[in-house]
């Protein structure tokens, strides 16, 4: 086992921080504080900046103009992109990961072509619609139906919490085609290019944080859509989202891990320039040893994300739920490094001036989405209990 | 994982770094002792007896915050660390 990165790994990070910090930083706070017009339009400048840049093609193939890195490599990148802008992480991910991923992993050569290039060049951008108003962790009751009338499938339903669903040319939607079958054969995964009838998004919700990046609700009512448009085979659906998901999760505690590396890094910086009774107030045991737990945490976080991403490489059939601790860890290290972060900033910690603000909304996300902590920790239990059971 | 980098650095005769270290000797320790903690609470009445193993890990592991440098001088090391970055 080597707990050293490869040169080329190595030189993935210092080029994504020199162009991220020069890039996509500056414009973190202007996308948090933007009308949902303007994040539209300012998000999909980032995604096809980062595009240029190679970040989006990292897990695709080469063929469609990616570069095919491993995971590791990817976790390094995204948290350089998520510590510049949590938001531009997130929608990134969303296209290429979750849209992406599933239709590299799944979908047929005529589907990946349509597809994979734009994606990977920033000028198609994907989401991933499986949430419904009903159905969050129990993903398996979703109530969206599929119906097949002749050569073409009718859908029936209403997605909610869809990253990218304001801005996305393609949308990748879960349906139950046979609810008798139960989750495992009977749900299918449908492709649905933007303007398709019966196919709309509602308006943006306002969120707590990750107000950089969109989120809004798709809606289907009597969408019609061709056979071409099913993802690889009708009834496979469940086990893709899963599988999909278990990517999802090792992005969204690499989301963590920026956020967190962010708020250490600008709380250890003021904390050594901001000075009360004297001194400089990191010579303060208070929060010196606040910096120091942000720092055990976010590296232990590194360390997890790190090990899931190379188990899931490895093929380890320990991968799922090695992203799932993953992902627990990260995400509460996150929320508890942004706390931190706020109490040591005081002041001006609370107002939107600093970024420390923007970043302890951002982190609560974390705890949410790609599947709650106590979903996390169901399925962790679940596979340790299954272990011992004999 | 923090251990087996602390293995690494030192099998792959590097100079010692005193943020692996620390990282690993603080968590370690405090974790050790909140995880016997959740065991004896899981073993209820049982783990609060001698008959169980469970009372000894726990005796056992308040040791991981203190010997070898207390939970407090790792902290004290990884702050100071931080300080000149």
């Amino acid at each position: 086992m080597n707990y050293d990165l490869t040169p080329e790994q190595l030189s993935i990070k210092e080029n994504f921080s020199k162009f991220c910090t020069k890039e996509i930083e500056p414009r973190a706070q202007i996308l948090d504080h933007a009308t949902h017009e303007e994040v539209d339009k300012l998000i999909k400048e980032n995604i096809k900046m980062l595009a240029g840049i190679g970040y989006l093609g990292m897990g695709h193939d080469e063929a469609y103009g990616g570069t095919n890195l491993d995971l590791i490599s990817q976790a390094i990148a995204g948290e350089e992109v998520a510590g510049a802008c949590a938001s531009t992480f997130l929608s990134c991910g969303a296209s290429s990961g979750l849209f992406g991923v599933p239709v590299k992993l799944f979908g047929t050569d005529a589907q990946k072509k349509k597809y994979l290039p734009g994606i990977i060049k920033g000028d198609l951008i994907g989401c991933f619609g499986l949430t419904e108003p009903g159905a969050g962790s129990d993903a398996a009751s979703i109530k969206t139906s599929a119906v097949k009338k002749g050569d073409k499938w009718i859908l029936n339903g209403t997605k909610t919490f869809i990253t990218n669903a304001t801005i996305a040319d393609v949308a990748l939607v879960f349906a139950y085609n046979d609810k008798s079958k139960g989750p495992g054969t009977g749900v299918t995964c449908f492709l649905i290019d933007k303007g398709t009838r019966g196919f709309s998004v509602s308006k943006p919700f306002d969120k707590m944080g990750f107000r950089g990046s969109p989120t809004a609700e798709l809606i289907l009512e009597d969408c019609e859509v061709p056979e071409g448009a099913v993802l690889g085979a009708v009834g496979n659906g469940f086990i893709q989202a899963m599988q999909t998901l278990e990517y999802g999760r090792i992005g969204m505690a690499t989301v963590c891990l920026g956020i967190a590396a962010k708020c250490l890094q600008y709380a250890n910086k003021y904390s050594k320039e901001r000075n009360a009774f004297g001194k400089p107030i990191n010579r303060f045991q208070e929060v010196s040893f606040k910096l120091a737990d942000m720092m055990i945490l976010s590296d232990v976080s590194r360390l997890l994300i790190y090990q899931a991403a190379w188990a899931k490489e490895m093929k380890n059939p320990e991968s799922a739920v090695l992203a799932s601790v993953a992902k627990v860890w990260a995400s509460e290290a996150a929320t508890q490094i942004s706390s931190m972060a706020v109490q040591i900033f005081g002041g001006y910690g609370y107002i939107k001036e600093f970024p420390v603000e923007r970043l302890y909304r951002d982190a609560k996300l974390g705890e949410i989405g790609e599947g709650t902590s106590e979903i996390q920790r169901v399925m962790i239990a679940k596979d340790l209990i299954r272990k011992y059971a004999a | 994982m923090v251990v087996y980098r602390v293995a690494h650095d030192k099998d792959s005769g590097k100079p010692l770094n005193h943020m692996h270290t620390s990282i690993a000797k603080a968590i370690v320790g405090d974790w050790g002792m909140k995880a016997a903690s959740d065991a004896v609470q899981i073993f209820g009445g049982y783990g609060y007896i001698h008959e169980y193993p469970i009372e000894r890990f726990l005796r056992d592991a308040k040791l991981g915050q203190i010997g070898g440098g207390t939970s407090e001088m790792q902290r004290f090391i990884i702050s100071r660390i931080l300080s000149y970055f």
